[in-house]
């Protein structure tokens, strides 16, 4: 498929946008901020004959917290998200995240749907999402709305439990406690603009922890066992941090590539987690 | 420099010293310049190049029909269609403008195609049938250089030897106090100009050839191309500035050859070719990666005695500049120091890793990497403070320097090393150490550099401009050297302008049109403001006796300069020395995470000695571009490759320093007056990225660990740290 | 058809849908001050604002354009005679070299400035971190900036 043949819908409703994908299936890809999306079509890949413009669809602008979730729409810009006072107190973990993303202009662009709908392992928003335990909403014409647990969304790079004839609406979570402890990482080969090597997202309150790193497995992974320890840890010192880094060498399945060595990325791991606990715990 | 703009107001010059805005600034910063890749023509045809498949292969025959019956084609040519030679390359000619029998290099151009749109351009790439037989693939020089080793050329895989000894340095060694040693690697550095190479041709209705595209040497592009086509040269002109940046990597020819045998076949329709980034990493020559094996000796008062080094070049497929490259390697191995005992064995090995060519430093940051690290190693050794070192054995003119050359030109690199550490840098040095907070670590390094100005001993190097006055009554410069980004339309117009007694801004200035300029040469060497200013000024005297003497308008007068060329000689080394150099001492300040071995340079400061500054703005420019594009390779530039296949593709893997990276750069002009130089002036375009590659893995090594390999990735310095850590 | 504004002044243009809206701009409209260096999104040299947003033209598909408001360097200050406070700062501190990636700086430095207009240093690297500049060594550019948000108009 040329680039010249490819066709954009630009629906003006969320039911149309589902139509045209329940019409074409496969041969239809929803187009959000096309970051992405561009990119892979300069490569020759996605070259998919028919997209589905839904970036200025209004069902996928919202950011509200209703009934104990707060929810955001899969069009949501980094952009917005990161200026979001909603965002800053009830998920100010995904929004550190979002802040470094790319750079302004890919902020300005790139969408939350978009970052899962790419399922990249090194994707900056997927971690957080795991720590908050996020659902991802997905809608079609056919079979309506489910939620599905982000940590089940995923099935390796670049693939998901999505249909081709869903698309994900929003995702939603419960809002980060006031008290919370958390952090975002990110190791890139840059302060900005870079592709994460290892990135963590951390949470922390007595008896309760969330550990989820990026790029380095082929999809998100949570550390269990890191969570463990942390939940039962009655006090943190810096040995017990050490160790309890340390155990994150064994939760993780990184593969080389240009950007950084497998054995590299695993230590980085370590790293980045004994890093993110002694400055929230400052120790 | 609030110093310098201070003494430039009682100097007596009325522009020469002062910070004149940028002529073609108000064009640049709302868009209206036009870049050769800019331009657009009616009617216009799109070219397209298609690549070798394999970094190494014998080629069994190529197949375009189905390739030409696709409508829309409007050419498809390959080696038998061209007229000339089908070889180019600024000193040999081995690299083919299109591969016939053999490619080398998976960015050698197969064959070319011209259509009615980019994407059937492209189409067509795909239908062209290439039948090829895979050679293995040579990648690694040491291994290339074993007997048995695939030869990329016919001649072998040793392109060039460069050898260079004085003295007697194993018995400088055996006396040495401390001698130590190291082998050191440098990175595949990325030209990395926001504008790829690209442009226009047309064959015109009077049978002549126009070729716009942004470029160093247009003069010696226009004879390149003239070679292959068959062609009198005089029937081609070629319009090539403004550039969207070069630093070397549009010194040799890049599209104009494509664009002008596409023209003939077009007929009469302009042709254009653009590189997406992808095609310009693996067609457009790089930095050679250098790896030089290295040993320093030195005596317990500080004496520099003793250097022998071994260079092992990657050259890649094609020779273009490399054997000037290696010889300026070998010149300046020594640095700015007086080593007494040198021996140095420079070796460029052809490989199928892509091509390597010209690059702002020409082969001395590869080496000064290797010079300064010692430096400093023997420094720590004998207990002796790194900078008191350098100042104890830099070169002063009248002395010899490492290469046995005597310096008969100024010199200011010791005064360049005294500014430094009288900077507020250096003084708080060990204060701003002591104050890392945790988790990170800090470190200060320094080092000084040389770097020659031209084209050295035995390469004819000339320079030539043109001052017009024209009817209307307005002068009109010529000049050969392009407007590649460092301002030397403005540095030109300020001189002109300082001799006719006019402001800079009533000057037209034409650069890099062989359509109007005369023949000035090139825009590399570190000679622009030098040679290219030269002419000027001696083209603008004689516009002023003409003035003087009461003649009417029109006007026309040129100026000429030859460049001086060293006394002495390096027999064997083509180029050198070099009569005049540009010399400069920085200094760095950074931090270094100690669990991830991400290293942030904090403060830089950069003494240049620059004989006089003519626009201290311009003079800042060159300095705060040249030591970000040295932090670059310092840090984190490397275009990986494996098996001859380029694993860095374009910008998203190819790591560039952003405005996050960058640091706060003090410069500090230090000047010195080159009396053959235009007011004083000499040449740092190059010099300004010198040092600073080597002060900073100095500074990582205070801070944690040595590395010896460039960049210092976060891995790298990691890795560093690590063995430090082990170590007792 | 696809129809949007550009600079102020409607525009229509008959290309491809997926045609990166840079391509469209450059070759269909003939403004060339957005450049591509990229075409990935990695060096900001394409970037123009779309309704106020700063963007990679390069990675914009012309037909998600429709009915949106592109304002290019070409459209920010009056011209080389009437300079925004932007572009005449990057004259007089000399951020400009060869000038290439210098429109992409200038509509990112606009937004940045129309968003925020008095950044600290610390922002002003960051709001222009997607902007690659490989011969000024970015000093000159941060300065200008941050000269143009505080009004000095010398
Ligand atoms: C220069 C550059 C830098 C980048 N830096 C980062 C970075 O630091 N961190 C990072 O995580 N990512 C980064 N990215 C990747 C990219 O920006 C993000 O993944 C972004 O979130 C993609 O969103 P989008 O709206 O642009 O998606 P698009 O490109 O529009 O779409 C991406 C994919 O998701 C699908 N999709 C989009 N929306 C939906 C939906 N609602 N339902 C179903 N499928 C959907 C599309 O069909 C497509 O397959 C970078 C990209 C570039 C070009
Ligand atoms: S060309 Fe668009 S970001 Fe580089
Ligand atoms: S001025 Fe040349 S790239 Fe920025």
């Amino acid at each position: 498929m040329l680039l010249s043949e490819m066709k954009v819908v630009a629906p003006g409703s969320l039911t149309e946008a589902l139509r045209w994908l329940e019409e074409h299936q496969d041969r239809a890809r929803p187009l959000a901020g096309a970051t992405d999306a561009m990119v892979r079509v300069k490569e020759g890949q996605w070259r998919s004959p028919i997209w589905v413009e839904i970036r200025r669809l209004p069902e996928l602008q919202r950011m509200d917290q209703a009934d104990g979730w707060v929810t955001v729409g899969a069009a949501v810009t980094y952009g917005r998200l990161l200026r979001s006072e909603l965002m800053a107190q009830t998920a100010p973990l995904l929004a550190a995240a979002a802040r470094d993303v790319g750079s302004v202009q890919i902020q300005a662009m790139g969408t939350l749907g978009g970052n899962l709908g790419t399922a990249s392992p090194a994707g900056d928003t997927i971690p957080p999402l795991f720590a908050l335990e996020a659902e991802v909403g997905l809608c079609s014409r056919g079979g309506g709305e489910r939620w599905v647990p982000v940590e089940s969304f995923f099935l390796g790079p670049g693939r998901t439990v999505r249909r081709p004839d869903e698309l994900i609406t929003a995702v939603r979570f419960a809002p980060q406690a006031p008290g919370e402890r958390w952090k975002w990482q990110k190791l890139g080969l840059r302060g900005a603009q870079a592709i994460s090597m290892v990135s963590l997202a951390l949470r922390l309150q007595p008896g309760f922890a969330r550990v989820a790193f990026g790029a380095v497995g082929p999809t998100v992974l949570r550390a269990r066992k890191c969570e463990a320890w942390l939940s039962q840890a009655e006090a943190f010192d810096l040995a017990t941090v050490r160790s309890i880094a340390q155990m994150a060498w064994k939760e993780v399945a990184p593969i080389s590539d240009v950007r950084a060595s497998a054995a590299y990325r695993q230590q980085m791991a370590c790293a980045l987690l004994e890093r993110g606990l002694r400055e929230v715990l400052a120790v | 420099m609030r110093s310098i703009d201070e003494r430039r107001s009682s100097d007596g010059f009325q522009w020469v010293g002062r910070r004149v805005p940028r002529l073609d600034g108000p064009e640049k910063v709302t868009g209206r310049t036009k870049y050769m890749t800019d331009l657009h023509f009616a009617n216009a045809a799109y070219g397209r190049v298609l690549r070798a498949a394999h970094p190494h292969a014998i080629i069994r025959r190529i197949e375009v029909s189905r390739a030409r019956a696709l409508p829309g084609v409007i050419c498809v040519l390959t080696a038998a269609d061209i007229p000339g030679l089908n070889g180019f390359g600024i000193i040999i000619q081995d690299q083919p403008v299109l591969a016939r029998e053999k490619v080398r290099m998976t960015g050698d151009a197969v064959a070319l195609v011209a259509a009615e749109s980019e994407e059937l351009a492209e189409q067509a790439l795909a239908l062209i049938e290439v039948d090829y037989e895979p050679l293995p693939a040579v990648t690694e020089p040491l291994q290339a250089l074993a007997p048995g080793a695939p030869p990329v050329h016919e001649g072998g895989n040793l392109l060039q030897r460069t050898t260079l000894c004085r003295g007697d340095v194993a018995r400088a060694f055996a006396e040495a106090d401390a001698v130590v040693e190291g082998t050191f690697e440098t990175p595949r550095q990325m030209h990395a100009f926001i504008e790829t190479e690209g442009g226009w041709a047309r064959l015109e209705p009077d049978g002549s050839l126009t070729i716009w595209c942004p470029a160093q040497a247009a003069y010696r592009d226009r004879l390149q191309v003239a070679r292959i086509l068959g062609w009198n040269p005089n029937r081609i002109r070629i319009i090539s500035s403004p550039l969207g940046g070069g630093f070397g990597g549009k010194d040799e020819l890049t599209v104009q050859h494509y664009l002008a045998l596409l023209a003939l076949h077009t007929g009469g329709r302009p042709v254009k070719l653009h590189y997406k980034r992808e095609e310009s990493v693996v067609a457009g020559i790089k930095r050679h990666p250098f790896r030089v094996e290295a040993w320093l000796g030195a005596n317990r008062d500080g004496t520099i005695t003793a250097l022998q080094a071994r260079i092992v070049v990657d050259k890649g497929a094609y020779a273009s500049l490399g054997p000037a490259v290696l010889n300026l390697a070998v010149e300046h191995i020594a640095g700015p120091y007086k080593v007494e005992h040198v021996a140095v064995e420079g070796l460029l090995v052809y490989t199928n890793n892509g091509t390597n060519g010209a690059f702002r430093g020409f082969g001395v940051p590869q080496t000064c990497f290797a010079l300064e690290s010692l430096v400093e190693m023997a420094a720590e050794r004998l207990g002796i403070d790194p900078l008191a070192l350098r100042k104890q054995n830099v070169v002063r003119r009248g002395e010899v320097d490492g290469a046995g050359h005597r310096i008969e030109s100024s010199v200011a690199v010791w005064e360049c090393l005294d500014a430094v550490e009288r900077s507020s840098l250096w003084e708080g040095r060990a204060e701003w150490v002591a104050a890392a907070p945790a988790g990170k670590l800090r470190g200060y390094g320094v080092a000084c550099g040389v770097h020659g100005v031209g084209l050295g001993k035995g390469v004819p190097d000339f320079a030539n401009a043109a001052v017009e006055l024209t009817a209307e009554g307005r002068f009109r410069l010529l000049v050969a050297p392009q407007e590649i980004g460092q301002g030397n339309g403005t540095i030109y117009a300020q001189m002109a302008a300082e001799v006719l007694g006019c402001a800079p801004d009533e000057i037209e200035v034409v650069q890099g049109d062989t359509g109007q300029v005369p023949d000035g040469g090139t825009v590399t060497a570190s000679r622009g403001t030098y040679a290219g200013g030269m002419a000027t000024v001696n083209a603008a005297k004689k516009m002023a006796t003409l003035l003087g003497q009461g003649a009417p308008p029109p006007l026309r007068a040129e100026g000429y300069f030859i460049l001086p060329q060293a006394a002495g000689a390096l027999p064997g080394i083509i180029g050198a020395p070099h009569h005049v150099c540009g010399y400069a001492a920085q200094a760095v300040l950074l931090e270094v995470d100690a669990l991830t071995g991400e290293t942030r340079v904090e403060r830089v400061v950069s003494a240049i000695d620059c004989g006089r500054v003519i626009n201290p703005t311009g003079l800042e420019g060159q300095s705060e571009g040249g030591v970000v594009m040295g932090v670059g390779f310092a840090l984190c530039e490397d275009t990986l490759m494996e098996g001859g296949l380029h694993r860095t593709r374009n910008l998203t893997t190819y790591i560039l320093p952003t405005t996050c990276e960058t640091p706060a750069i003090e410069t500090i002009a230090v000047e010195s007056c080159e009396e053959t130089g235009p007011f004083g002036a000499k040449g740092i375009g190059e010099v300004v990225m010198v040092p600073v590659v080597a002060a900073i893995p100095n500074a990582i090594a205070r801070a944690t660990g040595r590395v010896f390999r460039l960049p210092a990735t976060p891995e790298r310095v990691w890795a560093a740290m690590r063995k430090e850590a082990q170590q007792p | 058809m696809i129809s949007f504004t550009v600079n102020g002044r409607p525009a229509a243009v008959a290309v491809p849908d997926a045609k990166p809206l840079l391509d469209t701009l450059r070759d269909d409209l003939g403004l060339t001050g957005a450049k591509e260096c990229c075409g990935k999104g990695e060096c900001g040299s394409c970037t123009v604002l779309m309704d106020g947003e700063p963007v990679c033209a390069c990675l914009v598909f012309t037909a998600q354009a429709r009915g949106v408001e592109i304002i290019t360097v070409e459209g920010i200050g009056g011209g080389p005679e009437q300079l925004d406070p932007i572009q005449a700062a990057f004259v007089a501190e000399g951020a400009a070299q060869c000038g290439y990636c210098t429109p992409g700086f200038i509509v990112a430095a606009r937004a940045l400035l129309d968003k925020n207009p008095h950044p600290t240093a610390a922002e002003i690297r960051r709001g222009l971190a997607g902007n690659l500049c490989r011969c000024t060594g970015y000093q000159k550019i941060l300065q200008a900036v941050a000269k143009a948000a505080e009004g000095r108009a010398d």
